[in-house]
């Protein structure tokens, strides 16, 4: 499959980056692996997405119009939007393994992103530690990103029930005094 | 600091007397209806009068009816409107170093095809003695004021055909707008070698519209032209041929014309035309327009729903029924897309606008290249103090 | 050596025993009080009993509000982590943890400190087991008399170490006291280690008898006669029982009345219900006649007891009550006024050749016979056993030495509860040791009616299942920081399983005993049917040349 790029570094730190989507409306999805690829390659979770107007002081209103019909009638608001992500990130490449702790430098601006493959996402997930990185998330709700990175990682997983039941006791080694929230966090992941 | 106290009082005597005045205004405004009325019901006598008259105010040359509205047509599905604007980052002996950034800015912008919309600015650096200089009245001068924005209308002018042409040529119907009047006033009176190369210019690009048929139209919001409404202040006075230079009444206290003075072609058709409607196409008298040849400015009054505004375009474009049908949905359709304005022409002063930060992001970065090529370049003490208030 | 990881240790002390954290993907319900692990800490290995298991959580949430039954991806996901088993060990052996096994210093010695944390513990292998246990590859000293809960492993008792005092077979009514006898009899006898005088109340050692459980269920067990043969000596004390059982007994047992002497009924007191006054009136019976006390006043008549007492000068009644009370001996067949063989010199006499005697009751087999005849033998053979030993202690020659004698009795807490105690000579026997070479192997069910002290003396226990709480603090009498032992020894299957502790191996260990079945026969040494002829044509084969 062609690994389009889908989107740019328009801002980084040591834990986190946001990128501006290749394609407006199509972000990455919430809980998704992606990667950067610039000096090494540095692996992340996706943790927010959203669309607003580039000029601070140009707000987005109703129309009340359907996209087509706006595509069609007010063109350029198209060209007034975009669309960004922000991603946790939780872990880099170093001599051909997967370092789960975070890249000495932060990614690059306008560096590109690119989705992570199966294979690779495979390989990511081979161990749980990155769900620690996602722990400290404030932007999500915890629960909900750590499920859906879960989901993300079953799905290149399929059938494997093992591989839930090892999440799940990775998890409790970091909230097991949150019992509520292992339980919301497992409800989601078996949906 | 200001003394709210003594102001309060004055705002208060502002506001009674902008009641009078508002109660008087529409006195007038009746009076003048009525006159409308009147000359429309004996419009060859009117046109007559007003080709005898010598007045010292512009008077639309009229053909129709004042009373004759026309319908908003539909507007074709398929459409491109295109339109520029532009900004400057003037020269100034205080800044660094005397050149000068124009910025413009072209909006294209593809309706009911769903083609994505053009929005772009190109900022060009003007630096060269060339550029900074230039002829007017036999003499060289230094390009600024009034001159740099004649320049900068020429270049939002070239920009925006040079679009026209090719969304026309790549199979799109196009429509080229334009903010503000096509009628280029400010240079009667002007050198004549300076008032050529402009009118040339500017001509010139309106002849590529018309080879291609593709309609331009300067688009007035609040406009305070009166020449519809001075036609009428003929009407009213009691000469059959006024002659204002040699105006009879001069003595009494009131002028028999000044019964409707004060008053706006706007404010006239606001009572006369429905959303979407427009007046019949007027002629305008301004003097700059000799040398438009075939490229003439007339205009209409169009309702846009908020506003009355004024439609201006070459006589070419009025001729065709086509072309006129195109720029009156056109015009209306734009400014409902944009609340009221234009869409298009909002866009497009939105990326001409150079704002303060980019401003001085220019001169910065300005002066750095410079520095590291070992020019010097200086910043005027006043420069320096206006940048940063201390106490 | 690839052991099978169980789990880690946590926490715990040296006085309190630790607790391991069970591994995840083992099961709780695969842990048994008494089950043999290793700890493998960082300079020691600790030999440990599992003592007790329990559940835990990490977090009380959990319990409050447990998955449902459908809720499978949680319940694996807390198993192991949230929810986990905690086992209690106690450790009782450590040894240093270098890699060579035969040095001195690899000897099992006594637990004096604790692994470090999380110590891998694992289960026991065949190593371990032959290491602390011994095997019968070892040597002769060492008997294998069973395998530990969930290991084919064989442990051995030190034989050595037991006989080097009294021991006890305890347990239930039904719980296999006569297997494990049996057991241990057999291996003193194959191993040649004491020689054995047993006192079978129930005619189940010499010959077969029933099988109440294990494969071969109600089918017949070889008898110490017929897996040994000419080894085992028979003697019966009802020649016609063993005759109808078709046992081919060796000797019939006849003790002469002259021989019964006022502590042999002292002893029968209780059995008898006689009060210590007509005891004492015994005493100025013998006075007047000596050895023939008792046919004098069993030849009393009634009517004549009460100048009989006059001219003793003892209580009529006291008297009345003691002829009333011992005329029962009359009915004995065993005992009579004149025997041509003496049966203890017999007994001597075989014992000195290293035979065993397995003495039969046949019909005789209530308590009063039981204790009378058993004090008697035992009380005779006891004084010449001090007579020998004393002339080889003197004199030194090793044929003087007497053989190693231990005397089977079963019931013991008739013989042994305090009161008894004090006067049998089970209870001199007990307390002198091996002091003259005769020791005891008690069988009991009531361990807590044995006499304390005496208790304290039995030097290898060897206890089935046992649920009375005094029952059970007896048998851990003397044993220091027991408690633990408690639960362990609450939880032993009611068949085939005993728990081992004392002299004769190295730590308490909780057993499968042994199968008592062909192949233990096969072990001993015992061949039969075809393998015997060709046994025998091997043998003639060897003796005769090939024809």
């Amino acid at each position: 499959m062609y690994d389009a790029e889908i989107g740019e570094v328009i801002g980084s730190s040591n834990t986190e980056f946001i990128a501006e989507s290749a394609l407006l409306h199509n972000p990455p999805p919430f809980g998704s692996f992606i990667q950067v690829k610039a000096r090494e390659t540095i692996y992340a979770v996706v943790c927010n997405a959203y669309t607003h107007s580039l000029e601070p002081n140009r707000l987005a209103i109703a129309y009340h119009r359907s996209e087509q019909e706006l595509r069609d009638e007010q063109p350029q608001i198209f060209e007034l939007l975009k669309t960004k992500f922000e991603a946790i990130i939780i872990g880099y490449e170093c001599d051909g393994a997967v370092r789960y702790h975070l890249p000495p430098q932060p990614p690059r601006l306008h560096s590109f992103v690119h989705t992570c493959q199966p294979l690779e996402v495979r390989r990511i997930t081979s161990h749980f530690w990155f769900l620690r990185f996602l722990m400290g998330v404030e932007k999500a709700p915890r629960d909900e990103l750590i499920a859906a990175a879960i989901r993300a990682a079953y799905a290149v997983h399929p059938g494997e029930r093992s591989f839930l039941v090892k999440a799940g006791k990775e998890l409790i080694k970091l909230i097991g005094d949150d019992y509520e929230m292992l339980s919301a966090i497992l409800h989601r992941v078996q949906d | 600091m200001l003394d709210l106290a003594r102001v309060s009082q004055q705002i208060s005597r502002m506001a009674v007397e902008q009641q009078l005045v508002a109660e008087d205004g529409l006195k007038r405004l009746d009076k003048a209806l009525g006159q409308l009325a009147l000359e429309s019901g004996r419009l060859p006598a009117f046109i007559r009068k007003l080709q005898a008259s010598k007045t010292s105010w512009l008077l639309a040359g009229i053909h129709e009816s004042l009373q004759k509205t026309y319908r908003l047509p539909p507007r074709p599905l398929a459409i491109t409107v295109v339109a520029t604007d532009g900004s400057q980052i003037a020269p100034s002996h205080h800044e660094v170093i005397p050149a000068f950034l124009l910025n413009i800015s072209t909006v294209v912008l593809h309706y009911g095809t769903g083609e994505r919309a053009e929005l772009t600015s190109t900022p060009t650096l003007f630096y060269r003695d060339d550029d900074l200089y230039m002829d007017y009245g036999g003499q060289r001068v230094h390009v600024t004021g009034d001159l740099l924005g004649m320049r900068r209308t020429l270049m939002e002018c070239q920009a925006l055909l040079r679009q026209a042409r090719r969304a026309q040529e790549s199979g799109h119907r196009t429509c080229a707008l334009s903010d503000g009047s096509l009628i280029l006033w400010q240079l009667e009176g002007k050198p004549q070698d300076y008032k050529q190369a402009s009118l040339e210019c500017y001509v010139g690009s309106l002849e590529q519209a018309r080879q291609q048929q593709i309609p331009v139209a300067g688009y007035i919001s609040r406009p305070r032209s009166r020449d519809v409404l001075n036609t009428l202040r003929v009407g009213l006075c009691p000469e059959t041929a006024p002659h204002c230079d040699r105006c009879p009444y001069t003595d009494l206290p009131r002028l028999p014309c000044a019964e409707i003075e004060g008053l706006s072609d706007r404010r006239l058709f606001e009572s006369l035309l429905q959303p979407g409607e427009r007046t019949a196409v007027f002629d305008s008298r301004s003097r700059v327009l000799e040398n438009y040849g075939v490229h003439r400015i007339v205009f209409f009054y169009l309702h846009v729903g908020t506003e009355i505004v004024r439609v201006e375009i070459p006589q070419w474009v009025a001729a065709s029924p086509t072309l006129l049908d195109l720029v009156h949905a056109v015009a209306y359709d734009q400014a409902q897309k944009g609340m009221g304005y234009p869409i298009a022409l909002a866009e497009a002063h939105q990326h001409a606008v150079v704002r303060g930060a980019e401003r001085e992001l220019f001169y910065e970065m300005v002066t750095a290249v410079l520095l590291r090529r070992g020019v010097r370049a200086a910043i005027s003490p006043k420069n320096l103090g206006k940048r940063r208030m201390t106490v | 050596m690839h052991r099978r990881r169980v789990g880690v240790i946590v926490s715990g002390s040296l006085v309190g025993g630790l607790e391991m954290k069970l591994d995840e993907w083992y099961s709780v319900e695969d842990i048994r009080a008494g089950k043999f692990v290793v700890i493998e800490g960082e300079k020691s290995r600790f030999f440990c009993m599992v003592t007790d298991v329990r559940l835990d959580a990490t977090n009380p949430q959990v319990l409050a509000d447990p998955p449902d039954e459908e809720e499978d991806l949680m319940r694996q996901v807390l198993h192991g982590t949230a929810t986990y088993g905690t086992v209690c060990l106690r450790p009782l052996l450590m040894t240093d943890k270098d890699d060579a096994p035969t040095a001195r210093a690899n000897e099992p010695h006594l637990v004096k400190t604790i692994p470090i944390h999380f110590s891998v513990v694992c289960e026991a292998e065949e190593e371990d087991v032959n290491r602390i246990f011994g095997s019968e590859e070892y040597g002769t000293r060492y008997f294998h008399i069973g395998h530990p809960l969930d290991m084919e492993t064989p442990i051995c008792i030190d034989l050595e170490g037991f006989i080097e005092r009294s021991n006890g077979v305890f347990g239930k009514t039904g719980t296999g006291k006569t297997f494990l006898t049996r057991l241990v009899l057999a291996g003193l006898i194959h191993k040649d280690r004491a020689v054995n005088l047993i006192f079978d109340m129930h005619s189940e050692y010499g010959w077969q008898a029933t099988q109440e459980a294990g494969s071969g269920r109600h089918g017949f067990v070889k008898g110490l006669r017929q897996l040994f043969g000419s080894k085992v000596a028979i003697f019966t004390l009802d020649p016609e029982s063993a005759r109808r059982r078709e046992v081919q007994s060796d000797f019939a047992v006849k003790i002469p009345y002259n021989q019964i002497m006022v502590e042999d009924i002292a002893a029968l007191a209780d059995e008898l219900n006689l009060h210590p006054t007509a005891v004492e009136s015994s005493y100025l019976i013998v006075n007047k006649y000596g050895r023939d006390w008792l046919s004098m006043l069993l030849r009393q008549e009634p009517k004549d007891i009460k100048d009989f007492a006059d001219q003793i000068g003892a209580h009529p009644e006291s008297i009345s009550a003691l002829y009333r009370k011992l005329k029962r001996l009359e009915k004995f067949d065993f005992l009579q006024e004149k025997v041509h063989e003496d049966a203890v010199y017999k007994i001597m006499e075989y014992i000195d050749k290293g035979l065993h005697i397995v003495l039969e009751f046949g019909q005789q087999s209530s308590f009063l016979c039981y204790m009378l005849v058993a004090n008697i033998l035992t009380r005779r053979i006891h004084d010449l056993y001090v007579q020998k030993s004393e002339r080889y202690l003197a004199a030194g020659r090793a044929q003087d030495k007497p053989k190693q004698l231990i005397i089977t009795i079963e019931e013991a807490h008739k013989f042994l509860n305090p009161m008894a105690a004090r006067q049998s000579i089970f209870g001199t026997i007990a307390r002198e040791m091996r002091k003259y070479f005769v020791s005891l192997l008690i069988i009991d069910q009531r361990p807590s009616s044995i006499d304390d002290e005496i208790m304290s003396q039995i030097g290898t226990r060897i206890t089935s299942l046992l649920s009375d709480e005094k029952d059970i603090a007896a048998v851990l009498t003397g044993v220091s920081n027991a408690s633990w032992l408690r639960s362990v020894l609450a939880s032993l299957d009611s068949k085939q399983q005993a728990l081992l502790m004392g002299h004769a191996v190295p730590m308490p260990v909780v057993i499968r005993t042994r199968d008592y079945d062909g192949v233990f026969y096969a072990a001993m040494g015992h061949v039969e049917g075809e393998e015997l002829a060709q046994k025998a044509r091997a043998n003639i084969a060897d003796l005769f040349g090939d024809r």
